[in-house]
């Protein structure tokens, strides 16, 4: 909170021109404004990050509960684990890059300045060195939290899931080596882009085996369409058409073409929004009646997820063809032809903002009016489900002991209470 | 109560060699082996790392999980200085496709 | 004053060796961390250096190299004395405990008081950056890049010796109060492993700022 207090400050008293990418020289030599403070901010925020990355390592390695091996574990917590090793490997290459900034500045030393055998192409590989595998610090929880919900809602166990808990591995250690596709006109070498270039296809790979899972799951699974649910199927989705795009991107002649254009930021935003807002919106809505101990109401809250996922489309996919059609990122105002298709995305945005406010009042009015919940009104594996809602403070009056496989939906038929239907 | 996993001879004689390296790089350093200075000071600098990594730290006597913690901090290091010295090494390096 | 057996097992473990054990792994994975935190700013160096060998071996060549040197072996002594004092832990001889975290914590004084009397002759020296640098050989601006990485790295490394003295310091505080015994020392172990990450980074440190200059004079 300290840091973020600091960052906001600098924000709000004065700009940081430099944007969050904080490019040198200009963000050293030449920018006037408050970057040394966001900076400062922002390598205070640091520590929370590495101390969370500690604190889940050490748990997940040697605090879990009798008889929970690493394969019993719920995906959930393997996802949060990969994200716990990207947390302490990269967010020190961050911290150490903005303290050379703002050593930078203050001294006026010229570390990445030419004038004094500096390279400004030396930050820009120190930056995304980290803020590559920071994309994945922020997909890889949402992706633990569709891994739980689909399971729950298609009375299934997940699809391979020694395949998806390897995937999260693979995704954050995969994720260190890709790093200079975001540079591939910074004026790197060409061998090192294809390099890049080569890798940042191989870092697809992990995230389609865990799309091909998800929708195995779902095949011939007994489904219920619940909101979580369908948040999650959206993330599937959309997530799919983000990392797609990713591919395209990656491939050096098409990034010369669309880089720094709003077909990046379709991209990102696929997969950020479409995939990650939506992930923890149906995380949120999973958990609440743990967390709240009431219900939310389910049918505005299908309509809501319904109003996202329009106006989310209709907000991004114009963005990709602006994109292609040369529109460029961080400008303010654009040439007549793109008018039709920014004024779309215009109204995609209202929509989805609408959609987004939607739960803030249900879920409050929830909180204080709704039903009262069960301690597993979905019937889902997981040990949550086990403790009353919402749980006490050592979660669980007694330590269980887990001697069963996680998602073992059929094993638990009849501890979940879930009744065999006649059609199936 | 444990008896401890590392004596006091042990600790002296890890003392006593990381002592010896230090004199030893300091030593070769007088010379002149071009570009190998460098490498040689940071292989004896590793030894003298190992040393203390596993003497001092007790890294040889732990769990594996430390023994995977560290080796993966090192080859995370290792991945940072190779790839991006990577780009510095090749920019040099002419792309010939062929053609004029 | 904090009674031994219940810091020896606290309530979220089921035995103290497991209690150890995550710390520890808690204090290695923080370690790793440190690790890529300077380890940002070897690759940084690595890849001036390599471009400016020689500017890089003509700054080297402006360093204190007996201070220098007895700093490295300042610091090898202190990891010595903390290795002792986790030992005279592990075998219950508190007051050698006591004994040996002084003297490390005294040695890492003398290192830090070596350290900047490095940084007033450099000054004098004006080999300052941002402070007074003047260098009148040829490739001066690499020249002052390398004096730029010294100080913030050596100084980066500095600040966290500091740190280390004051963590020794509440450990040595925590020892003289009892609150450790041949059963529990674990966080005498956790500072013990901080202090030796530390002379890890000198040696490091030591290789690529001041023996390139050796054979430059």
């Amino acid at each position: 909170m300290l840091g973020a207090a600091v960052t906001i400050y600098a924000l709000f008293r004065g700009v940081v021109d430099s944007g969050w990418t904080f490019y040198t020289p200009f963000s050293t030599s030449y920018s006037t404004t408050y970057i040394t403070a966001a900076a400062i901010g922002i390598f205070i925020n640091g520590f929370s990050t590495i101390m969370t990355g500690v604190n889940f390592i050490a748990t997940i390695h040697r605090m879990r509960a009798p008889g929970l091996t690493w394969f019993r574990l719920p995906i959930f917590i393997w996802s949060m684990y990969a994200t716990s090793l990207i947390f302490v490997l990269a967010t020190p290459v961050l911290a150490i890059t903005l303290l050379m900034i703002a050593v930078e500045r203050i001294a006026q030393v010229g570390i990445f300045d030419p004038a004094l055998g500096g390279d400004p192409v030396l930050f820009q590989h120190m930056f995304w060195f980290y803020s590559h595998p920071a994309v994945y610090i922020m997909v890889l929880p949402a992706m633990a939290v569709v891994s739980e919900i689909i399971p729950a809602f298609a009375r299934k166990p997940l699809f391979g899931y020694k395949a998806v808990a390897f995937s999260s591995m693979g995704i954050a250690v995969l994720g260190f080596l890709v790093w200079g596709h975001h540079m591939f006109v910074a004026g790197t070498s060409i061998y090192s882009a294809m390099a890049f270039s080569l890798l940042s296809y191989f870092v697809a790979i992990p995230s389609a085996i865990k799309v091909f899972n998800w929708t195995a799951t779902i095949y011939k699974g007994s489904v219920s369409w619940d909101t979580p649910m369908l948040y999650a199927i959206g993330f599937v989705g959309l997530f799919t058409i983000g990392g797609m795009t990713g591919l395209f991107l990656a491939a050096l002649g098409l990034d010369v073409h669309v880089t720094d254009t709003y077909f990046v930021i379709a991209h990102f935003h696929y997969i950020m929004v479409g995939g990650t807002v939506m992930a923890y919106l149906g995380g949120v809505h999973y958990w609440w009646p743990k967390i709240s101990g009431k219900m939310y109401p389910e049918g505005i809250a299908k309509l809501s997820a319904l109003t996202v996922f329009l106006g989310f489309n209709l907000t991004f996919f114009p963005q990709f063809v602006l994109g292609y059609l040369g529109m460029p990122r961080r400008y303010a105002a654009y040439p007549e032809e793109f008018q039709m298709l920014n004024v779309l995305s215009t109204a995609g945005a209202s929509i989805l903002g609408f959609g987004y406010v939607m739960p803030l009042f249900y879920l409050l009015w929830s909180w204080k009016y709704g039903k009262e919940a069960e301690p597993n009104p979905w019937r889902a594996t997981g040990l949550e489900w086990k403790t009353p809602s919402p749980p006490p403070k050592h979660n669980f009056e007694v330590t269980p002991t887990v001697n069963y496989r996680p998602y073992d939906y059929e094993a638990m038929r009849e501890e979940l209470g879930l009744v065999r239907t006649s059609h199936s | 109560m444990k008896e401890p996993a590392i004596s006091i001879k042990t600790y002296t004689w890890t003392f006593l060699a990381l002592l010896a390296l230090a004199l030893a790089t300091t030593l070769i350093g007088f010379l002149d082996l071009g570009p190998f200075s460098m490498v040689i000071a940071v292989t004896i600098a590793t030894a003298k790392a190992i040393l203390i990594a596993f003497f001092f730290m007790h890294a040889l006597y732990e769990s594996k999980v430390i023994r995977v913690i560290l080796a993966g901090g090192i080859i995370w290091f290792l991945i940072m200085v190779s790839l991006t010295l990577g780009d510095y090494m090749t920019r040099g390096w002419v792309l010939n496709l062929g053609g004029k | 004053m904090s009674e031994p057996a219940t810091l020896e097992l606290r309530e979220q473990f089921a035995t103290p060796e497991q209690q150890r054990e995550t710390a520890s792994i808690g204090m290695w994975v923080f370690l790793i961390t440190e690790v890529m935190l300077f380890g940002g700013l070897f690759t940084a160096f690595t890849v001036y250096r390599l471009s400016h060998p020689m500017a890089f071996d003509a700054g080297s060549a402006h360093m204190e190299f007996l201070l220098g040197g007895i700093n490295t072996a300042v610091l090898i002594c202190s990891s010595y004395t903390m290795a002792l004092a986790i030992h005279s832990a592990a075998t219950g001889k508190e007051q050698r405990v006591v004994l040996f975290l002084l003297a490390t914590m005294v040695i890492g004084a003398v290192f830090l008081g070596i350290k900047f009397t490095e940084y007033y002759l450099h000054f004098q020296d004006h080999k300052a950056p941002a402070l007074w640098f003047d260098y009148s050989g040829p490739q001066a601006p690499y020249v002052q890049m390398f004096f730029v990485f010294y100080f913030l790295m050596t100084g980066l490394h500095a600040l966290h010796m500091t740190v280390g003295i004051g963590i020794l310091s509440v450990l040595l505080f925590r020892t003289l109060l009892g609150s450790f015994s041949a059963e529990y020392y674990t966080p005498l172990e956790l500072g013990g492993l901080y202090w030796h990450f530390i002379d890890i980074v000198w040696v490091f440190l030591y290789a690529i700022f001041y023996i390139p200059g050796l054979h430059v004079r």
